[in-house]
């Protein structure tokens, strides 16, 4: 690797955002959390009411990134071969019929899985094996979906009448769950000047799928020190009650903790932001900074927590808080 | 590896580690010396804690080891130090965090050398951290909180040494103890007896052997320094008593004395010996020998005024002469046997010689008779049952006459003469055997039995009715009952039987026939006279618990007969005179009290 690409891979990212930033304005964090999610080569779930931009998000940065893209929405009547695709009978031109792969929307390379969480639990489960290991299964057949692979659900928190809270293995393939907040006073004013007239951002290509591959190889060889790594591993036995060194809150407002993907998920998402950073080794401050979205849907609160109104957030904040960042040999040289 | 051996390398991985070694080493030795300090302050402030504690609890108790201790506590800061000593990594991950390096150094020190673009800023982040790195910058503090547990130390160490001793608690002198193991000192001493050349010395040397045995003993063991000092002193003194010998001038006064007694070679010898006892013995035989010799020239001479007297044909006055020379044969037996009985009965004391001398001097031996009588008579009361019935055998068995057993010397029934010594040694025998019978005795309210031998010259007119009334004399609570015998040489033989109840209103009744003895022609015993003397002896016997009982021995001091008066007291009265024989009487005197309280009817 050259300086040169190193560079590269800093100008994309900023070409990134400043296209984005042409459509959706605001959302910096969002914007931000969305990439390390792409770079790092997982999926993201974006939740967040009605009407915040979430799939003016997706469809800007597909456009961005030149990536096929395509849009499943998520309907309690939507079946899984809606989602995969199925075989159908097609007559040829001599009138001979056989059997013909229909694609589903799911071999896009970005695809926006809308209001994910309206579809039954048999539909949602669709996108288990695509997500997991960018491949589908359709009438015995395995099909790998073309790379770069990326999943981008949304869910609304609101309605949540007639929806399916998606179980946890098919949260613990979403890489981040992005909180989409409500837009200040500012950010209103100017979402609102910009929707309501003529003008039509136009979003530039700057990035292809090999250069986005090439991209999160770059990411891989970003350096962790034994210290960071043990962190992520404290952080994530610190978020799991049934453990022994596990954080006095996770124990008392925990159910079920972060596993094994929780702590690849930190570590890839800090890699990213190390690079972000402009660093070429990840830093404690880059766990801190990738924790919260890549832990907030893998933990499961208590029932105290629910009936306290503390949120996974609060949850994974105390945790940080809790779990030293240094290991005790290190503490006591520096107590 | 140092910095300026690897700085020729020019290899940048290996600058940054070198570097980086050397502020870990000094971050591993200000460690080390922190562990250290802590552990002193630590241990110094438990021992000072222990040291005041124990300064206040036991102020006796030396505090010196406590300082000692001290030392205790480096070393276990030095082991602590080295156990818990950090890994290099965990040095410079501190190194990393105290310089702000962003993870950059650490991870730069765990690079495997295959940099690429992203290491290469790795290592160039790092390199800008060190840069401003000093020992003095990267060293963790060393006195942390805990070593203010020095100050708190060293006040507690300074505070238990401050406690006051305790004052020694003053000894008497001489407590303690000694042990000594005899060199053979006390053991010459325990074998001194066997060298002793009279009884006397003898007996005192194993008094002082028997004495050194148990000081040899108790010294083995341990003794007190007073004690051994006061037993060494006593035994030292026994010793010297033992072996006394005479100084210069009393040898010189013993060796005049003796040549002044040459013509006495027995006393002379005694007063040599320094034996006063023998000397007595000797002067009373030299003294019996010359008046001996006396009486054998009056005899021979009044032979031949008598031979004289009848050649001349005066019968009359030739018979009285030999009558005369007869009566002075006599006296001459009775007052030999008097005289041996009073050397072989000491205790019989000046009544017994003073009636021997007056038998001597003017032929009357009443007093002697008299004194004889009580002296068998108290002797008498102190002999068991079968004592005196061995005693009464002996004596019915003696001669009628006494002077026959005088002038043939026998005393036994074997017909064996028995020496002054013997006769001595079997009355001290019999004594201390009454005397254990008299105690043993104590308890009982029944007066002994009391032998009565009268000897009187009634020469006829001793003829007295059976029937008498006396009055008997006695005090004390219980019956008393007396039985007696008299036998006279008289023309009869009284025997009487009296009985009295209380102190001297009981009736009693005269031994029948003519008076032996001392009653009157008429039978009627004459009143006894207290106010002269004590008429009876009171014997307490006081025990524990009981109540108080006594014996009663009569007393006649006017030669009365009373062994035919056995009285009987009913305790309802008390003669006038009676109370002032008790007042004589040698009682003690809350007995004494005690007895008046009673008969008064307090």
């Amino acid at each position: 690797m050259t300086e040169a690409k190193l560079d590269e891979f800093h100008r994309t990212i900023a070409s990134i955002k400043d296209a984005v930033a042409n459509v959706i304005v605001g959302q910096e964090r969002v914007v931000e959390e969305v990439l390390l999610c792409l770079f790092a080569g997982g999926h993201v779930l974006l939740e967040g009411a009605p009407g915040l931009g979430k799939t003016m998000l997706v469809r800007t940065l597909a456009d961005a990134m030149h990536l096929r893209f395509s849009r499943i929405q998520f309907t309690p009547d939507l079946m899984p071969g809606d989602i995969v695709g199925t075989n159908v009978v097609v007559e040829d031109e001599r009138g001979r019929k056989r059997f013909e792969l229909s694609r589903g929307p799911i071999f896009g390379q970005l695809v926006l899985a809308d209001e994910i969480n309206r579809a039954t639990p048999k539909t949602q489960s669709a996108l288990l094996e695509a997500m997991a290991e960018k491949s589908v299964t359709i009438s015995g057949t395995r099909h790998a979906l073309e790379e770069p692979f990326f999943v981008l659900a949304t869910e609304n928190p609101i309605e949540m009448e007639g929806t399916y809270p998606l179980p946890e293995a098919q949260l613990d393939r979403f890489l981040f769950k992005v909180l989409i907040p409500q837009p200040d006073e500012d950010t209103l004013v100017a979402i609102l000047e910009r929707t309501t007239g003529n003008a039509k951002p136009e979003v530039p290509r700057v990035v292809d799928g090999p250069k986005l591959m090439e991209m999160r190889e770059l990411v891989r060889e970003v350096r962790v020190a034994d210290a960071v790594t043990r962190y992520v591993a404290r952080l994530v036995r610190g978020s799991d009650p049934s453990m022994p060194d596990a954080a006095p809150s996770a124990k008392k407002l925990l159910r079920y903790g972060a596993g094994v993907r929780g702590g690849q998920s930190v570590m890839l998402a800090a890699k990213v932001h190390a690079l972000l950073a402009a660093r070429g080794h990840v830093s404690l401050e880059d766990i801190r900074r990738v924790a919260l979205p890549a832990l907030r849907h893998r933990i499961i609160p208590s029932f105290e927590a629910e009936a306290d109104g503390i949120s996974p957030d609060a949850i994974v904040a105390k945790i940080l808080e809790e779990i030293p960042e240094v290991s005790p040999s290190v503490a006591r040289i520096a107590s | 590896m140092s910095v300026k051996s690897v700085s020729e390398g020019a290899n940048p991985r290996d600058l940054l580690k070198a570097r980086a070694s050397g502020l870990v080493r000094g971050v591993q030795r200000a460690l080390t010396l922190r562990a250290t300090v802590s552990e002193v302050a630590s241990w110094s402030a438990l021992l000072g804690t222990l040291a005041l504690f124990a300064a206040l609890v036991s102020p006796s108790w030396p505090r010196w080891p406590f300082l000692a201790a001290l030392a205790v506590g480096p070393m276990i800061g030095l082991w602590r130090a080295r156990r818990l000593r950090p890994a290099e990594s965990d040095v410079v991950h501190y190194l990393d965090r105290k310089l702000g390096a962003s993870e950059a150094l650490v991870t730069a020190w765990e690079s495997d050398g295959a940099e690429g673009v992203l290491g290469e800023r790795t290592r160039v982040r790092a390199e800008k951290a060190l840069s401003t790195a000093t020992q003095r910058t990267v060293r963790p503090r060393i006195v942390r909180g805990d070593a203010w547990a020095l100050p708190m130390a060293i006040a507690t160490f300074l505070a238990a040494w401050l406690v006051p001793h305790p004052h020694p608690r003053a000894q008497p002198p001489g407590t303690d103890r000694v042990a000594w193991h005899d060199d053979g000192t006390l053991q010459r001493i325990e074998r001194l007896p066997d060298r002793a050349t009279t009884e006397e010395e003898r007996r005192r040397l194993e008094e002082a052997s028997q004495e050194a045995r148990e000081l040899r003993e108790q010294l083995e063991s341990g003794l007190e320094r007073r004690d051994a000092l006061d037993r060494i002193a006593s035994l030292e003194h026994a010793l010297e008593e033992a072996h006394r010998t005479p100084t210069g001038e009393e040898m010189r006064a013993q060796d005049a004395a003796a040549e002044a007694l040459e013509s006495e070679p027995d006393m002379a010898a005694a007063v040599r010996d320094g034996d006063t006892e023998r000397l007595t013995r000797e002067a009373e035989r030299a003294a019996a020998r010359r008046e001996a010799a006396d009486r054998e020239r009056a005899h021979e001479a009044l032979a031949s005024a008598a031979e004289a007297a009848r050649a001349q044909g005066d019968e009359a006055l030739a018979t009285s002469l030999d009558q005369a020379a007869s009566l002075l044969e006599q006296r001459a037996e009775e007052a030999q046997i008097a005289r041996e009985l009073a050397e072989s009965m000491p205790e019989l004391g000046e009544g017994l010689a003073q009636g021997l001398d007056q038998l001597s001097r003017e032929g009357d031996g009443t007093a002697l008779t008299r004194e004889l009588a009580d002296a068998m008579r108290d002797a008498w009361s102190r002999l068991s049952p079968e004592e005196r019935q061995r005693l009464a055998d002996a004596l019915r068995d003696a001669p009628a006459s006494p002077s026959d057993g005088a002038q043939s010397g026998d005393s036994g029934d074997d017909g064996s003469p028995m020496t002054a010594d013997e006769m001595e040694t079997a009355l001290r025998e019999a004594l201390e055997h009454l005397d254990d019978l008299q105690t043993q005795m104590g308890q009982g309210g029944q007066g002994l039995p009391m032998p009565g031998q009268g000897q009187g010259q009634g020469q006829g007119q001793g003829q007295g009715q059976g029937q008498g009334q006396g009055q008997g004399q006695g005090q004390g609570q219980g019956q008393g009952q007396g039985q007696g015998q008299g036998q006279g040489q008289g023309q009869g033989q009284g025997q009487g039987q009296g009985q009295g109840q209380g102190s001297g209103d009981g009736d009693g009744q005269g031994g029948p026939g003519p008076g032996g003895g001392h009653s009157d022609p008429t039978g009627q015993s004459r009143d006894l006279d207290g106010t002269a003397g004590p008429l009876a002896r009171v014997r307490p016997r006081r025990l524990a618990g009981a109540p108080s009982r006594s014996s009663v021995e009569w007393v006649d001091p006017s030669d009365t007969d009373t062994s035919h008066v056995v009285g009987s007291d009913t305790g309802d009265g008390t003669a006038p005179t009676d109370r002032g024989a008790v007042d004589h009487a040698p009682i003690p005197d809350d007995y004494r009290q005690h007895v008046q309280s009673y008969f008064d009817g307090h």
